[in-house]
């Protein structure tokens, strides 16, 4: 899957897709091959505090618990229901449908300290 | 060769065992403790349920009526009654040269379980299908790649949770399996206490004896080496996971005998 060019990369693998001061956040197409079938995704509560660097929500796959961090810091806008009955979205259909919650953003200027397209490829090609 | 903490076959309080694993964990993302083979029983029969199964999953009235903790590990997948076995975690990471994704992190480290269980004398094998039995809240119902078969049957499943770069891998080294006991805690039907009985198998039935306690934990200690290319150096916790496993140990109580107040007992050196 092509790593779409219209988004922003975190090092730990998260997508951010920019609209105005709302980012909506999801994990890589790289990500969701390496956890593999992804059986449930923890995520934070409308209204909660998300803070770049740290965890934001867990997700299970092959009993298998990882964390998922945040790419920027905010309060969280939406969070993706879906994401309760259909884990599998997030292999399936992870930068679209598998998105995980939007963040009304306090500090644009993370956005910054993420990677385009290109530079993401490049991280994930060096043994990310 | 690298070296790598051994921790010996204490028997703890089930939720103690859980804090102490979680506590290691912590720490070695920390940068602050050793990568770590720790070896484990239990004061009493314990389910353990996986980090979000419900728990509704176990009959939890019926366990504590009948002598069974119940507790919640910090690592995925399903319940797991420990009951006749030695437990193993292993504590490591990617600066230790364990691969980041899922599946390779479980190969590599469950080909060090094979090479213990070859040590014992059974041919483990690392399994390379998922089961169909999506449904049932019992572990040992289940096949991963996290898991080894001995032939067509589940030998032993391991779970792991992740924190930063570190990798917390638990699992069993099941000597015998009470099947009525199982069945009854996870509330089993008796087609599936049936298959659990007929797709699984115990290190005894492998070995149509029963090993003693120092023979198992001396293959496992002697396999793991050999199995993962390390050292290993008998050492004890450091008084920070100590005070972290207290305040983890509430957490992962649910049902049974409360943990024990205060720091636990350190897992004493072994003469290995």
């Amino acid at each position: 899957m092509a790593t779409p060019s219209d988004l922003k990369y975190s090092k730990e693998h998260v997508w951010v897709s920019v609209d105005g001061d709302v980012a909506t956040v999801g994990i890589s197409d790289f990500a969701q091959d390496q956890l593999g079938e992804v059986v449930y995704v923890d995520l934070p509560s409308e209204g909660d505090d998300v803070n770049a660097g740290d965890t934001f929500g867990e997700i299970e796959s092959v009993k298998s618990v990882s964390e998922l961090y945040a790419p920027v810091t905010g309060e969280v806008a939406a969070v993706n229901d879906g994401l309760g009955d259909a884990p599998e979205t997030v292999n399936q259909d992870p930068y679209t449908a598998g998105w995980m919650i939007k963040v009304k953003m306090s500090d644009a200027s993370e956005l910054d300290d993420l990677m385009g397209s290109g530079d993401y490829d490049t991280f994930v090609a060096e043994g990310a | 060769m690298e070296t790598w903490r051994l921790l010996a076959p204490q028997p703890h309080d089930g939720a103690v065992n859980m804090a102490i694993d979680r506590a290691v964990l912590h720490a070695h993302a920390q940068g602050e403790a050793p990568t770590t083979l720790r070896l484990y029983r239990w004061n009493r029969p314990t389910v353990s349920l996986g980090r979000f199964q419900d728990v509704g999953g176990v009959d939890l009235e019926w366990c504590v009526g009948s002598g069974i903790d119940v507790v919640r590990r910090p690592t995925g997948g399903r319940g797991v009654l420990h009951d006749d076995e030695l437990t193993y975690s292993i504590v490591a990471g990617v600066r230790e040269g364990l691969p980041k994704s899922i599946s390779g992190s479980y190969r590599r480290l469950c080909t060090a379980l094979v090479a213990a269980y070859r040590r014992l004398g059974v041919e483990a094998s690392l399994t390379p299908r998922a089961s169909a039995s999506a449904a049932s809240p019992a572990c040992y119902l289940h096949a991963t790649d996290a898991d080894l078969s001995l032939g067509v049957a589940k030998l032993s499943g391991s779970a792991q949770v992740w924190e930063r770069e570190s990798v917390l891998q638990h699992g069993s080294f099941v000597v015998t399996r009470d099947i009525e006991r199982e069945a009854r805690a996870f509330r089993l039907d008796q087609a599936e206490a049936e298959r659990l009985s007929a797709d699984t198998v115990t290190i005894s039935e492998a070995l149509g004896r029963r090993p003693s306690a120092d023979e198992l934990v001396d293959a496992v200690v002697s396999g793991l080496a050999e199995g993962l290319g390390v050292t290993l150096e008998p050492g004890s916790l450091m008084a920070g996971e100590r005070e972290m496993a207290v305040r983890f140990a509430e957490e992962a109580h649910i049902g049974g005998v409360a943990p024990a107040a205060g720091p636990p007992v350190d897992d004493v050196t072994p003469s290995i």
